[in-house]
């Protein structure tokens, strides 16, 4: 092999293992903001700047983690012209029309991880009508010792 | 640690050691006080000013694991009152015994209700031949009762059903919205529902500040309005220069001398497991209803094979377990039901048994407004909201603010087969046998848990709920925060294990200052009050012994 075929197969592998790289965060990218537009619509959030996911992920268990893993594998079974149809997912959902038993608990459990994340934050107190932390602050205050 | 010898020991820094300790350092005596758990520092322990406090406890992980209970099967005849309110349906009923650990124990997370016990209580045998009799008569413990009122600066408006002297220290805190509903409700019903009597701050009293209701008092009082005894009674004894306080260390053993008396503790430090062994000339036990029969059981010895103060086998016997109903209920408009003190009013007027109508006991009623455990969004979201998507919301934007509790609470009547006993094969982490708990509720217990629930859905119909979402009771849920009995008091030894003033029939300096010693349960009022009076009495006895040279 000459130098320049040399440098031709070593620009190509280079390019290949960056487009893999960039199909990969694509992908993953893609796969959260799958969940994170699931989650929204669990909770029957409009609002579809609101990131849930972000801050779950960072909190649950890896065995916790894998079951989203679940529950986007049969997101995609909803998939048509490119979008998932939530819609017609939790309307089998609620109808028990879905085949896998186990999405049952799972998105239970879903629920409640996202309500814990929502309705502890600014977002969610407002939707509530809540204003927030009971005590403002501890500093607020002074206490007999 | 010191192991210079003491004039009194006193075992748990809780509702009952607390006052005790007061009493007697203030008089003069040199006290060791120990606690098994931590002394809290409200400014870092607790959470409530955090995004998510709702699921935050500073208690639980100091919660040690020293009982198990025997599982009870739940009654095909009463299934009907099984709790609705959880996603789980039990099919046994296990005992559970919620409590706080720490200086201040239990009053860390009581919700603060200061009862008297009314006067029938005290002679339940005789006047409804039921339950029992206690040694002494309501007039025996009424100064007991306004001193520790005015020690905690309690909150109330005067009842006739717990006769009175006094005005209460302070004024009582007012009705919720929800609660001012409710109370209309109950009008129409022709029930009075009255301001309950706390003992949380409702004006500032020396350098603590007045309640500013945030509802959380089971989750650490952090700007301390609620008189939990770490707070409101221990810094006072801690200033005579009388008191020893010592956190996170736990008594295993009590120590007897050849003579068969008390003379000290072996004790465990939690955080180096060294042992300590303090030596005095009295000993209180101020533990619990659980944790002192473990106790005394535990120290048996050549003396007392079956253990200390139990010499007809009473210790640990009659336990009294929380006989308890509630309806949680949504308004049709928001009332900021997470807003307010815990449970702000009572129905006194079940206090009397009336056999003839079928209510074998006393029992009382009260509203919660949003009740513990659902006070916050998310909490309400996750256990109440059902649904999914856009139904879920609306729930959640409509009721969230509108739910409402109203609940009923009965004695327990005391029966020698619920008792506290050590389990042969567990024991703790200290290597020290654990509690075995075998609590049985029979039929006139669910008789009474119907009655209740059936009130609290009438009520809450007539207070204008817009739906009755759920219930709970105690028939398949334990949640024992009043747990009673199991090293009563009495006249005679063969009966009880303590006199009136809770000194143990055969060792003299060994006392007993909690919820141990009651005989019953003061007609569905809340202990607390009774348990610190009761202290208050019980080391003035111990002052008079020492007088007298007994000690």
């Amino acid at each position: 092999m000459d130098r320049r075929t040399f440098l031709i197969f070593l620009a190509g592998g280079l390019l290949s293992g960056k487009a893999a790289f960039s199909h990969a965060d694509f992908a993953m990218e893609s796969e959260d903001r799958i969940i994170n537009r699931f989650l929204l619509h669990l909770l029957g959030i409009e609002d579809k700047d609101i990131d849930i996911y972000s801050r779950l992920k960072n909190r649950v268990s890896r065995g916790r983690g894998m079951q989203y893993k679940t529950i986007l594998r049969e997101l995609e079974l909803y998939r048509k012209d490119g979008d998932i149809d939530l819609n017609l997912f939790f309307s089998d959902l609620e109808a028990r029309r879905i085949k896998n038993p186990v999405i049952y608990p799972m998105v239970e459990s879903a629920k409640i991880d996202a309500a814990t994340v929502f309705y502890t934050s600014k977002d969610g107190w407002l939707l509530a009508g809540y204003d927030g932390p009971p005590l403002k602050g501890y500093q607020d205050y002074s206490v007999c010792r | 640690m010191s192991a210079d010898k003491h004039d009194v020991i006193i075992i748990g820094a809780g509702a009952g050691g607390s006052f005790a300790a007061l009493r007697l350092a203030k008089a003069g005596l040199k006290v060791l006080l120990i606690e098994r758990g931590p002394r809290f520092d409200p400014s870092k322990d607790y959470y409530l000013n955090e995004p998510e406090w709702e699921f935050k406890d500073p208690f639980e992980k100091h919660i040690p694991d020293t009982y198990v209970s025997v599982p009870k099967p739940l009654s095909s005849k009463f299934s009907h009152i099984k709790s609705t309110l959880f996603k789980n349906e039990f099919t046994s009923r296990e005992f559970s015994y919620e409590r706080a650990c720490g200086v201040g124990g239990s009053t860390l997370k009581y919700q603060a209700e200061a009862h008297r016990f009314p006067p029938q209580a005290f002679r339940m045998k005789s006047l409804f031949n039921v339950g029992a009799d206690w040694p002494i008569k309501y007039e025996d413990i009424a100064s007991y009762y306004e001193q520790a009122e005015q020690i905690l600066g309690v909150a109330g408006t005067k009842h006739d059903l717990f006769p009175k002297e006094t005005p209460y220290p302070n004024p009582p805190h007012p009705l919720s919205c929800a609660s001012q509903k409710v109370a209309a409700g109950c009008k129409k019903l022709g029930f009075n529902l009255v301001q309950n009597s706390l003992a949380i701050l409702s004006r500032p009293i020396e350098g603590r500040p007045a309640c500013v209701y945030c509802k959380l008092c089971s989750k650490g009082c952090m700007i301390g309005d609620k008189s939990s005894t770490d707070v409101a009674v221990l810094p006072y004894a801690e200033g005579t220069g009388n008191l020893n306080l010592i956190a996170d260390t736990a008594v295993i053993k009590i120590l007897i001398d050849k003579k068969g008396k008390a003379k000290g503790v072996l004790a465990v430090n939690m955080k180096d497991q060294k042992e300590y062994v303090f030596q005095s000339r009295a000993i209180v036990l101020a533990s619990g209803a659980i944790e002192t029969p473990r106790l005394l059981l535990n120290s048996r010895n050549k003396f007392y094979p079956d253990g200390l103060l139990n010499n007809n086998g009473i210790v640990g016997a009659y336990l009294m377990d929380n006989i308890f109903a509630a309806v949680l209920f949504l308004f049709s408009e928001k009332v900021h039901s997470y807003k307010g003190v815990p449970i702000d009013s009572r129905v006194w007027d079940f206090m009397v048994p009336k056999p003839a109508q079928g209510q074998d006991r006393g029992f009382s009623l009260g509203s919660a407004g949003a009740p513990d455990g659902l006070i916050g969004p998310a909490s309400f979201a996750m256990k109440i909201a059902d649904g999914y998507g856009r139904k879920h919301r609306e729930f959640v934007e409509k009721y969230y603010g509108a739910h409402s509790m109203v609940f009923g609470i009965a004695e327990h009547l005391p029966k020698k087969t619920n008792r506290v006993g050590i389990d042969k094969n567990e024991k703790d982490k200290l290597g020290m046998p654990k509690a075995r708990v075998d609590v049985t509720l029979d039929s006139s217990d669910h008789k009474i848990i119907e009655k209740m629930l059936t009130l609290c859905k009438d009520i809450a119909n007539a207070s204008g709920a817009e739906k009755i979402i759920s219930h709970y009771t105690t028939y398949d849920v334990s949640s024992a925060t009043h747990v009673s009995g199991t090293v009563r008091m009495g006249l005679k030894s063969r009966e009880s294990a303590v006199n009136s003033y809770g000194q143990g029939h055969s060792i003299k300096n060994l006392f007993v200052a909690d919820a141990s010693v009651l005989p019953t349960q003061g007609c569905g009022a809340s202990p607390s009050l009774t348990i610190q009076a009761l202290a208050l009495r019980t080391a003035d006895h111990i002052l008079s012994e020492f007088k007298k040279k007994n000690l």
